[in-house]
């Protein structure tokens, strides 16, 4: 509701399912491509004045704050749990400080009848249980006249950069829960939000249940009746907002993070070996994996670093059991050398790097998308590699299904980026279609004998050469990043050279042929193009909402396949229009500066985290190009 | 059944004339012959160096990675595929400097693996710079000219207190010896380190001495680590044997069942 509409509201992992078969065509045609086009969910829209004149009415955003420790997130979680239980669709993110205990700590929470792929640039309703690291949060939180603040009367001392004119609430939840008998003023919270969006008791005490799993009967009780408690205050004073009506949703839907989504599409798909070594904000998904690879088949090893644990997941590949490995950008930067191992001895890996604010140590708990030149130009010598974006939390599913079968079909290294934003944010989504793609090695030609020796690199047409695995017999040869001839043995020699490289470049070549490239969605008279990968692609959608209730209709687009790059494919979308606007969350642009190598001509908008692009700042730099 | 020459790949190896190494692959092929090794079953799997160019000589499956990494590669082939015979080989350079931390937690992990050093106190790939098992005096390297005036690493010792189940030190000299001890290694349930003493014949000459030098202790029955320590801290690093063998349990703990398993349903509303 606050500031700009749903266009988030995209029926997200299903226009997926939309896709028709691969087209078989030269794939780089526009057309073939872009049947998946679909037009988001629509809001009762009006013109947007500013940051937060609510222009749409059937979405809303609440936030929750309080110090690390006070249980705001567990709020958001079992909130967006009862909310879904009602009818809504959302998506929920987590900010907090580095403070492993204590510190500031956030959960915004966008709930809307339809699904959500991205949040909005404000906060209708923020919910305060302590006030006293609220000013850590900058300008994350972003507070304007309209939004209507609740805070705990024991949340403390309100900060001067609150604006007057907002609407506040004193609420005594602290006060309520001790009368009770309980410490939990986060509960109280919970009951008061759920009533307000219509939550059943019921639905409040399973969402309590299936968070304090591990609580013995005794606490379930109490926080129940914490809960209950709370609900009676918003009856007593609800909030002085009107609360957003549910939807219709299909019987089955999801509640996941990005980074679960992520761990599930690569079992899915095959993924039966993991090697890991603890970095936020990868750590979920390897402990997600953790819990339950074992259940496959599977196996996950930790490792004793991420040289270990890149080095497992090869030997794994070798051996022909889908493997892969997940971190962020310091653990990325040291598998970087085994990464270029992977390309020259032609082994299956999948690496999940999911971002967080960098160089060194940077920002760890915070979102931002600055690995892509790590990702895309870090690997030593010319090694073609491929590079994926995932483009929502719910879209981890697909893209880590994709890269797994990428990698086992092309035999190379497939890196996914995702960032914390997308791991991090859980999101309620429809049930993703059963996953479409599976690893599997392209042993079809096996042995192919010169006289006696199996020829492991074999220069095919398609460049993808037979690969054999331990035990099968007949097939013996050494696996290595050392350069050598079509029959593995190390050579030094210029043709051999030249060879390998071509045929490692050219196997890639098959992915120009995919129709996943890309994702977005067009609308009719558009004469500007907004261009992202990853966690800005929600973030245009959301603009292109934005602008279409301004007048100004813009095509999005958000690039899955990063490297290697279908140029001619992007440049068909391009041709559609006269500006090209690339978005993206780091300082250096670095995604724009990839596309100008190309030769693209376009204007770019980026910026460091820790602060989230905002649909209001992209639809503001649109206006001012549309403008000139 | 094949014979141990039958195990040689035919590729011609890269090694200088007198090289300690061939007595290594020897020993290896000699190994096979007699655990009647399937071929196609066996890995090595090696890292970077002289002595790592020896997967590409053995016929059987071969990984050869990057510098120091070889216990990783084989550790993950091991989990994931553990019906395989995997044996990871290399140099001390390889193993001890820059994949140092590697055979450390090698040690303590015990998974089922043959670790085979071929220590020549030096690192013979990029011309004879010292490596932690250099003696400390040893001035030949223009990298340190004064010698590396460090104390040499114990290997051994250093497998001890990190957990290995398996230790023995070989000589490359005494290929028969040597292939006795790779067949136990194969045959013992977890992590195998065997050290052997592998001349480099072109930047330590001197090491020509070792066949005077090295000579036997065995220790066969050890399974005591006190003891092991105590003999390991005070020989001259040239003995040659079974140091200790004290089998303990593997990792990872057996096989998982797979088959169809509903991953989805604890995301459903
Ligand atoms: C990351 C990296 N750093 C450095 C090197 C250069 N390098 C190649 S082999 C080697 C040392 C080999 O010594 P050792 O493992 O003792 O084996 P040897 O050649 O003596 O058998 C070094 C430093 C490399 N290949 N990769
Ligand atoms: S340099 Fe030394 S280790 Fe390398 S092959 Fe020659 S003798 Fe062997």
């Amino acid at each position: 509701m606050a500031s700009c509409g749903s266009g988030g509201g995209i029926k997200f992992y299903e226009f997926l399912q939309f896709v028709p078969g691969l087209s078989q065509g030269n794939g780089v045609a526009a057309d073939n491509c872009y049947s998946a086009w679909i037009s988001p969910v629509r809001g009762k829209a009006a013109v947007t004045t500013g940051p937060n004149s609510r222009h749409l009415q059937d979405d809303i955003t609440i936030a929750f704050t309080g110090s690390g420790g006070s249980g705001v997130i567990a709020v958001g979680e079992m909130l967006l749990r009862a909310a879904a239980r009602v009818g809504f669709y959302g998506l929920l993110r987590k900010s907090y400080g580095p403070q492993i205990r204590g510190g500031e700590s956030a959960a915004i929470l966008r709930l809307a009848p339809q699904p959500v792929a991205g949040f909005a640039d404000g906060i209708d309703l923020l919910v305060v249980l302590d006030w006293s690291h609220f000013s850590r949060f900058g300008d994350e939180l972003i507070l304007g006249t309209d939004t209507c603040i609740i805070e705990d009367a024991a949340a403390g001392v309100r900060p001067l950069t609150v604006p007057a004119a907002v609407s506040i609430l004193t609420l005594d939840f602290t006060g309520l829960a001790g009368t009770l008998g309980s410490a939990h003023n986060n509960i109280a919270a919970l009951g008061y939000c759920g009533a307000w969006l219509g939550c059943s008791a019921e639905q409040l005490v399973a969402s309590l249940n299936h968070r304090l799993q591990r609580q013995d009967s005794a606490t379930l009780k109490l926080a129940a009746q914490v809960a209950q408690a709370g609900m009676g205050l918003a009856a007593e004073h609800p909030p002085p907002l009107a609360a957003p009506q549910p939807g219709r949703p299909e019987a089955t839907r999801w509640l996941a993070t990005g980074n679960q989504l992520a761990a599930l599409g690569a079992l899915e798909a095959g993924i039966r070996f993991v090697a890991a070594y603890p970095i936020t904000p990868a750590s979920d998904v390897l402990e997600w994996l953790a819990t339950h690879i074992d259940k496959t088949g599977g196996r996950l090893v930790q490792a004793e670093d991420e040289l270990a644990a890149v080095n497992m997941a090869i030997g794994a590949g070798y051996g022909g059991v889908p493997a892969m490995t997940a971190t962020s950008g310091p653990g990325l930067a040291l598998m970087a050398e085994a990464m270029g191992l992977a390309v020259a001895s032609e082994t299956p890996l999948v690496v999940l790097n999911v971002m967080r604010g960098g160089p060194s140590t940077g920002i760890p708990t915070k979102s931002e998308q600055g690995d892509f030149n790590l990702a895309v130009y870090g690997l030593h010598g010319d090694a073609p590699h491929v590079v994926l974006s995932a483009l929502s939390p719910a879209d981890c599913h697909f893209t880590l299904g994709w890269a797994t079968a990428i990698a086992s079909h092309y035999q190379t290294l497939a890196v996914v980026l995702s960032d914390q934003l997308l791991g991090q944010s859980m999101q309620v989504l429809p049930a993703p279609p059963a996953m479409p793609f599976q690893a599997r090695l392209d042993r079809a030609a096996l042995p192919p004998v010169d006289g006696e020796h199996y020829l492991r690199y074999l220069d095919t047409g398609s460049g993808i050469s037979p690969m054999a695995v331990p035990g099968d017999p007949g097939a013996m040869y050494t696996a290595d990043g050392l350069e050598h001839s079509i029959g593995a043995t190390p050579s030094a020699g210029a043709g051999d050279h030249q060879q390998q490289l071509s045929k490692r470049q050219r196997k890639l070549m098959g992915l120009m042929q995919s129709e996943h490239w890309a994702e977005g969605v067009e609308q009719p008279e558009a004469r500007l193009l907004i261009l992202g990968w990853g966690s800005c692609y929600p973030v245009a959608l959301e603009a292109q909402s934005c602008l279409e209730a301004a007048g100004v209709p813009v095509n999005v687009l958000g690039v899955r396949l990063l490297a290697p790059l279908p140029w001619e494919a992007l440049q068909a979308q391009c041709a559609k229009v006269s500006q090209v606007l690339v978005i993206e969350q780091n300082h250096q642009g670095q995604f724009a500066r990839y596309l100008r190598g190309f030769g693209l001509q376009c204007h770019a908008y980026h910026r460091p985290g820790p602060r989230l692009l905002t649909a209001l700042e992209i639809q503001q730099q649109v206006e001012a190009l549309v403008d000139a | 059944m094949l014979k141990a020459k039958e195990y040689k790949s035919g590729i011609k190896p890269i090694w200088c004339p007198g090289c300690g190494h061939f007595g290594v692959l020897n020993a290896i092929t000699k190994a096979f012959a007699a655990l009647e090794q399937a071929p196609e079953n066996a890995v090595l799997v090696s890292g970077i160096g002289c002595s790592s160019r020896l997967p590409a000589y053995v016929n059987s499956y071969g990984f050869h990675g990057v510098h120091g990494r070889a216990l990783p590669v084989a550790t993950g082939l091991k989990v994931a595929r553990p019906e395989l015979n995997v044996i990871a080989v290399g140099g001390d350079g390889d193993g001890f400097s820059i994949g140092g931390n590697h055979f450390l937690h090698a040690c303590r992990r015990n998974v089922d693996l043959v670790y085979l050093v071929m220590d020549n106190e030096v690192y013979g790939m990029t011309k004879g710079q010292a490596s932690p098992t250099t003696p400390a005096h040893w001035d030949h390297s223009k990298l340190t000219p004064h010698g590396p005036q460090l104390r040499p690493f114990q290997p051994c010792a250093l497998a001890l207190a990190a957990g290995a189940s398996f230790i023995a030190r070989g000589y490359a000299g005494d290929p028969n010896g040597l292939a006795q001890m790779i067949f136990e290694a194969v045959r013992h349930p977890g992590f195998a380190f065997i050290q052997v003493l592998s001349q480099c014949v072109t930047f330590c000459p001197e090491q020509a001495r070792w066949k005077q030098q090295v000579h036997e202790e065995d220790h066969n029955d050890c399974c005591d680590p006190v003891a092991a320590a105590r003999f390991l801290h005070g020989e001259d690093g040239l003995a040659k044997g079974n140091f200790y063998r004290n089998p303990r349990p593997v990792w990872p703990p057996s096989a998982q069942a797979g088959g169809a398993v509903d991953l989805r349903s604890e995301f459903a509303l």
